[in-house]
């Protein structure tokens, strides 16, 4: 666990404590989940692989690994793309990677035995902060267009809405 | 000082996407009063990357080699940073697409640069700053970034911004860098794309119905507004005309 850090150090202060403490214990393989919910940025396990000088892989739906080879399934636009490389790498997983295991009691006591190191942040560069956040302009009112009249909906859509 | 666009292809052909960074990248560039560089790695034909000045480059870095026909990660990292460096440009944009991505932060790592992904309005520029809106909680809401660094790279939510025209025309250069054996860590084995329909990205025109549709009774209702929106975009818009297949349904 890494005290200290607000949204203030960003993605890059975050990756690079990860890369500093993998980078002391040699990993091979570092996997991230696909992007925080939060900045939706996807970026720390990039910025990872860039500081360690290892390949990175962004949204990866199937990893296969097989001694130091790798192989992994990403995502594209309208497809997917398959990829070779070798360990260590850094993958970003996306839905479908692995089936959630929930844990029975018996992990759930056990994992309350493990250690829990308390890391210390490394100093950090903030080159990017953020300044304000505001929420989108509430919905209008609906109009409900009856399903024999299609006309009406792409007449409305082109002539009042103005979206196609 | 110039401002970069990074710009993808697929298969060697620039899609919408491509024309809306250069779009993008080319109002900021007239709000500073300078010029628009644009940067193609892969097998691109030359009047496909000459056809960038439509949109605001005035010159375009090819990148051609045979090893980097597809996506590598690290290399093309490299390459753009590179290219950054050698043209002096102290922005950069590139599409916050899949690759985009895993592209963006490893440029900004090596860059020392601050990101902004998935911008979705042109940047305010406040001498040395910048300001930038973007996507925040999953679409939920808006944020407005600002980067203080000397550099600063710009990730394009696709759909964000219309691609503009601007009747230009750009020269290519051949861009060949040092690119490090290390750099060519991963290797695409293989590439599929539906070829039945246009990624969601692409398409001009995205209904979504969801469970609204229901059962499959609702399958005139939908093909009949397919056809009345295709009949629309036939009047407006001649590119569509020949692509009714363009309006996808989710």
């Amino acid at each position: 666990m890494l005290y200290g850090l607000t949204p203030l150090h960003a993605m890059l202060g975050l990756a690079n404590q990860i890369a500093k403490y993998a980078k002391d214990n040699a990993f091979d393989l570092i996997l991230t989940g696909r992007e925080s919910i939060d900045y939706n940025g996807a970026q720390v396990g990039a910025i990872v692989g860039e500081l360690l000088h290892i390949p990175s892989v962004s949204i990866a739906k199937k990893v296969d690994i097989a001694g130091d080879a790798v192989t992994v399934e990403r995502e594209i636009e309208g497809g997917k793309e398959v990829l070779t490389a070798k360990l260590p790498i850094v993958i970003g997983t996306a839905e479908g990677v692995a089936e959630p295991k929930i844990p029975n009691m018996r992990g759930i006591m056990s994992a309350r035995t493990k250690p829990l190191d308390v890391l210390e942040p490394s100093a950090i560069d903030v080159l990017e902060h953020i300044v304000s956040y505001e929420t989108p302009a509430p919905r209008g009112t609906v109009k409900l267009v009856d399903a024999a009249e299609v006309e009406k909906l792409v007449s409305l859509l082109h002539d009042e809405a103005k979206v196609i | 000082m110039s401002i970069l666009v990074y710009v993808e292809n697929t298969d060697g052909k620039f899609k919408k996407s491509a024309f809306e960074v250069v779009s993008y990248a080319k109002s900021i560039a007239d709000n500073i009063q300078t010029d628009l560089v644009a940067i193609s790695i892969g097998n691109v034909a030359g009047d496909e990357l000459a056809g960038l000045g439509k949109y605001g480059a005035s010159k375009v870095l090819n990148v051609d080699n045979e090893r980097l026909a597809s996506f590598v990660n690290q290399a093309y990292a490299s390459i753009i940073a590179e290219a950054v460096k050698s043209t002096g440009s102290k922005i950069l944009v590139l599409s916050n697409s899949f690759s985009g991505k895993g592209l963006a932060p490893r440029i900004a790592a090596k860059l020392e640069a601050g990101l902004a992904d998935g911008a979705l309005e042109l940047p305010k520029i406040n001498g040395d700053k910048l300001t930038v809106k973007k996507t925040a909680f999953s679409n939920k809401a808006f944020a407005t970034l600002e980067l203080s660094s000397d550099i600063k790279v710009i990730a394009l939510s696709p759909n964000a911004y219309e691609t503009k025209e601007t009747g230009g025309s750009a020269t290519v250069e051949t861009f060949a860098p040092n690119i490090d054996q290390t750099d060519f860590t991963t290797m695409v084995k293989e590439i599929v794309r539906a070829t039945d329909k246009v990624s969601l990205p692409e398409a001009e025109i995205v209904v979504s119905a969801g469970r609204g549709l229901k059962g499959p009774e609702t399958g005139v209702w939908w093909k009949n507004l397919q056809k009345s929106l295709v009949q629309l975009q036939h009047v407006q818009n001649p590119y569509l005309m020949q692509a009714g297949a363009r309006i996808r349904s989710t």
